[in-house]
């Protein structure tokens, strides 16, 4: 049984179509990133595997089931969601922030038990956030606001990660920091689906990458395979130099020069 | 953006309540009296110089023909003394008497409209301390005399009466009418003054209670129409404690016709427990007008509620 | 935090009873203590039985669950719409209520067409604020706060040509808005009370799920809560009991916007915790405003929107800044 499989996906605001046919299977826990041109429908997909949209045609299915039979608790139950903006305009702690992550584990007027509690600590304890656990969220920084959000994706003890540009404008530090937890994440037994921005970072930590252009994925395998000249130059309108990164072995891509233009490096 | 809007709402309410309270409280100096100057000429010299209600002093040069008039109960001493043909220019709340309807209205409950006003081309204008004091000042510096009138007791309703008869010409008519009103005065109050006064609660709005308490002109009728208003502990129109009203516990209740439904206020509690309630003694005044307007008409609310107090005193 | 807790809710209880008993002891005619016992216990003279039991007893209750009410709806939409600045009335039912009492005055319809004819139009206006606002089978609380503004101010309008047009109830239609409990008797307690208490609690059942939606609507979603539902049963709950407040007392600012901001500054975000000390807290302040309204001046009574502004901003202003100082010492 596939972990996630996505048959023959359409998705359309209203008259514009956004995806026009997603295909794909995953059997494995591993990273997978997806990366393209802003547009192409990476958000959207997103929120068509989470259920939080539902596809105009076609179909989602996690662990066998079709996304659409679940009920709104029963799917945050296997889908964790960290979103691109986080708000975090309110007074809550980490802790309680993080504990909002066993809300599909609690009836309405159930209190939170000690299984929750120690959940929650275990969660926190993995994204190294559990000495935050009584500041307010409004005081950490961006790198330490995204790992409680983990966290609490986290507290769901959900099988499906779903993060969509989770370190788009954070410091290099963290992105490093973000994305190797989320590798370590997927060792221990959960399929994250990332969407990124960097394509080097997405070469550099993903197991696969999907590039996405103008809602289709027109290229899905190893950052090796997938990170061509041509598929870049297709998905995002750059001729690009494609180099091997030193350490990761992966694709290391740079922007190039082109005779008519000049690329000034700032 | 929300708290501009309660903070405007409060600024409202703060100045509905600061203008009721100027309505009621009895701080308009009373005016020179005029009748002196008025007695050693017979026909009044033009320019004439009145001293108004503020005690400003105003000159008017010649005898107006183009009147704006912008407080209802100017409007009909203005008419009453004869002079109605020279007005120009009313506010929506004229009403009386049924010839202001073809009159141009220059103002409304936002204020008099100076445009408005300026358009008829009066040569005199008559307001009230409601009339805002800059738009009486700009129609001032364009040369057209405003003068300031705000009775709040009847010998100020024969004051205001002088002065509009002295500068319209008429205040022979004007002798008459004041005349006519302290006899009639004296004639009602004649038969009440000896009969034991009955306790009395006007109520103005069943919302939020409202009566009107010393200071008012129903306060001063009831006391010549032989009652004693169980009110008077307060002053000008205010929020009235129906505990208070249960305690004195008046004999007779008046209100006006939109105060509420009767039905509801003989079955509010508090008032249903009153001796007015019980003794069936709740009447409905024909028209709060006549009760609470500056005017001649005083008389007819005079008269209206002393029937209401003393029934048997006038069959 | 436990005892905490324990200590802040008994505090507040204890308050809330004492400021009930001071209302009821209390007021513009001098009671003596004996006297109150008196009519509680079966005696006392006629006119302390009519004050005490008919005209100050029913008005506390009225106070305390009109101050629950409003408070209670405020802390929720405060929470649902992730905006500080709201309060009960933001989505349209004041105006929605003046309008319906505007109509009713002027079509002198008595007293209980009034609060009946205010009780629907606050509905009619929330719901049509609502249905605008809709895209799809989702309702953004952005929109509906700005499709809310809009309403008000449209409906303000029409009450000024309608108040414009019909001088005479002028005066009655400016009386009702500026609100109070002058004349609570036990029928309004008894159609009110009932009304807001049930409608608090099944707001109060959504409590965890606004904490998610507190976070963002999306991500609530996603954590399992079924925001369309909930903002559907908070929309139509909350719109009810202040329509409800409203048709009894009028429209009383600040109460619901203040008193949610003072309960959070002592108790905290969570709702679960928030919302019955807004309720008690609510409760607190609007018998007591009651009270000040009608002793300050007595035997006069000052329209009560002018002593929640007066004690509600100020108070409110001193705990600001109470806690700006407490998290600059950190």
């Amino acid at each position: 049984m596939a972990i996630l499989q996505v048959d023959k996906l359409h998705f359309s605001y209203g008259e514009r179509e956004v995806l026009r046919g997603i295909d794909f299977t995953i059997n494995k826990n591993m990273v997978i990133g997806i990366i393209g041109a802003n547009g192409s429908g990476k958000t959207t997909l997103l929120k068509n595997i989470s259920g939080y949209l539902t596809s105009t045609y076609g179909n989602v299915f996690v662990l066998g089931k079709n996304i659409k039979d679940f009920t709104i608790k029963e799917k945050a139950k296997y889908i964790g969601y960290v979103p691109q903006d986080i708000v975090y305009d309110f007074e809550f702690s980490c802790y309680d922030v993080v504990m909002m992550g066993r809300i599909p584990y609690l009836k309405r007027f159930q209190s939170e038990k000690k299984e929750d509690r120690d959940i929650v600590r275990e969660c926190m304890e993995i994204t190294n956030t559990w000495q935050f656990k009584d500041k307010s969220i409004k005081e950490l920084s961006g790198g330490e606001r995204q790992r409680v959000y983990i966290a609490r994706a986290l507290a769901q003890k959900a099988r499906i990660l779903l993060m969509d540009e989770p370190v788009s404008h954070l410091d290099i530090k963290y992105q490093v920091e973000i994305l190797s937890l989320v590798k370590d994440l997927s060792l221990k037994g959960i399929l994250v689906i990332i969407v990124l921005h960097d394509i080097n970072l997405a070469s550099q930590f993903c197991d696969e990458i999907f590039i996405m252009k103008e809602g289709k994925i027109i290229a899905s395998g190893s950052p090796g395979n997938v990170l061509t000249l041509n598929n870049i130059k297709s998905a995002f309108s750059i001729d690009v130099e494609v180099f091997e990164n030193p350490i990761t072995h992966t694709p290391y891509v740079i922007p190039s020069l082109n005779g008519k233009e000049q690329l000034k490096v700032v | 953006m929300r708290r501009f809007k309660g903070l405007l709402a409060l600024l409202v309410v703060f100045a509905l309540m600061f203008s009721l309270a100027a309505c009621s409280t009895n701080n308009a100096t009373k005016p020179q009296d005029t009748s002196q100057t008025a007695t050693e000429t017979v026909k009044t010299q033009f320019p004439l110089k009145v001293t108004d209600f503020l005690g400003r002093e105003v000159t008017i040069e010649k005898e107006p023909q183009r009147i704006v008039s912008l407080a209802p109960s100017t409007t009909e001493l203005i008419y009453a003394l004869g002079a109605g043909n020279k007005v120009v220019g009313v506010t929506d709340f004229d009403n009386y008497p049924p010839e202001v309807k073809n009159v141009p209205k220059v103002g409304g409950f936002k204020g008099p409209n100076v445009e408005a006003i300026t358009a008829q081309k009066p040569d005199i204008i008559f307001a009230s301390t409601l009339s805002g004091k800059e738009q009486m000042e700009s129609l001032e510096k364009m040369g057209i005399p405003v003068v300031m009138l705000e009775a709040k007791n009847i010998d100020q309703i024969y004051q205001s009466i002088k002065i509009i008869g002295q500068i319209t010409g008429t205040e022979k008519k004007g002798e008459e009418i004041i005349k006519e009103m302290q006899d009639k005065i004296k004639e009602i109050n004649d038969k009440v003054k000896n009969l034991p006064k009955v306790s009395v609660f006007y109520l103005v709005s069943l919302d939020g209670n409202w009566t009107s308490g010393k200071g008012t002109f129903i306060d001063e009728l009831i006391n010549l129409a032989g009652g004693k208003n169980v009110a008077e502990d307060v002053n000008g129109w205010a929020q009235y404690s129906v505990e208070e009203l249960v305690k004195k516990n008046p004999d007779v209740i008046i209100t006006s016709p939109h105060a509420g439904d009767v039905k509801d206020i003989k079955n509010m509690a508090g008032y249903k427990d009153t001796n007015a309630v019980k003794n069936d003694k709740v009447f409905v005044i024909s028209n709060d007008d006549i009760i609470s307007r500056a005017s001649n008409r005083i008389v007819l609310g005079l008269e209206e509620i002393a029937k209401f107090l003393h029934p048997e005193a006038f069959k | 935090m436990g005892v905490k807790k324990g200590i802040y809710f008994g505090t507040a209880f204890s308050l809330l009873v004492f400021t009930m008993i001071l209302s009821i002891s209390a007021g513009a005619v001098k009671i003596p203590l004996q006297e109150i016992l008196n009519v509680f216990l079966g005696g006392g003279s006629e006119t302390s039985r009519t004050i005490i039991l008919n005209l100050r007893f029913p008005r506390a209750i009225e106070s305390a669950i009109v101050g629950m009410g409003l408070s209670v709806v405020g802390t929720f939409f405060q929470g649902l719409l992730r905006n500080p600045m709201a309060d009960p009335y933001v989505l349209g039912v004041s105006s929605g209520a003046a309008f319906g009492a505007t109509i009713a005055i002027i079509l002198g319809l008595g007293i209980f067409g009034l609060s009946f004819m205010a009780f629907i139009t606050s509905l009619m206006t929330v719901f049509f604020v609502y249905t605008i606002s809709k895209t799809g089978t989702r309702v953004s609380m952005t929109t509906m706060l700005l499709a809310g503004i809009a309403i008000s101010a449209f409906m303000s309008a029409i009450i000024s040509l309608m108040m414009l047009l019909n001088h005479d109830e002028f005066s009655q239609i400016v009386f009702w808005t500026m609100g109070g409990f002058s004349l609570i008797n036990w029928n309004h307690v008894a159609y009110s009370t009932p009304v807001i208490l049930i409608g608090s609690f099944v707001m109060y059942v959504f409590s965890r799920d606004v904490n998610a939606i507190l976070t963002g609507e999306e991500v609530a979603e996603h954590l399992g809560v079924n925001t369309e539902l909930v903002k559907k049963i908070i929309l139509i709950t909350g719109s009810l009991v202040t329509a409800t407040a409203v048709s009894v007392g009028g429209i009383i600012g600040f109460v619901g916007l203040i008193v949610p901001h003072i309960s959070r500054l002592i108790v905290g975000p969570d709702n679960r915790i928030l919302v019955p000390f807004s309720a008690i807290s609510g409760a607190i302040f609007l018998t007591f405003a009651d009270l000040l309204a009608r002793i300050i001046l007595k035997p006069m009574e000052i329209p009560i929107g002018i002593i929640t502004a007066a004690f509600g901003g100020p108070f409110f202003l001193y705990l600001l800044i109470k806690s700006k100082q407490k998290s600059e010492g950190m």
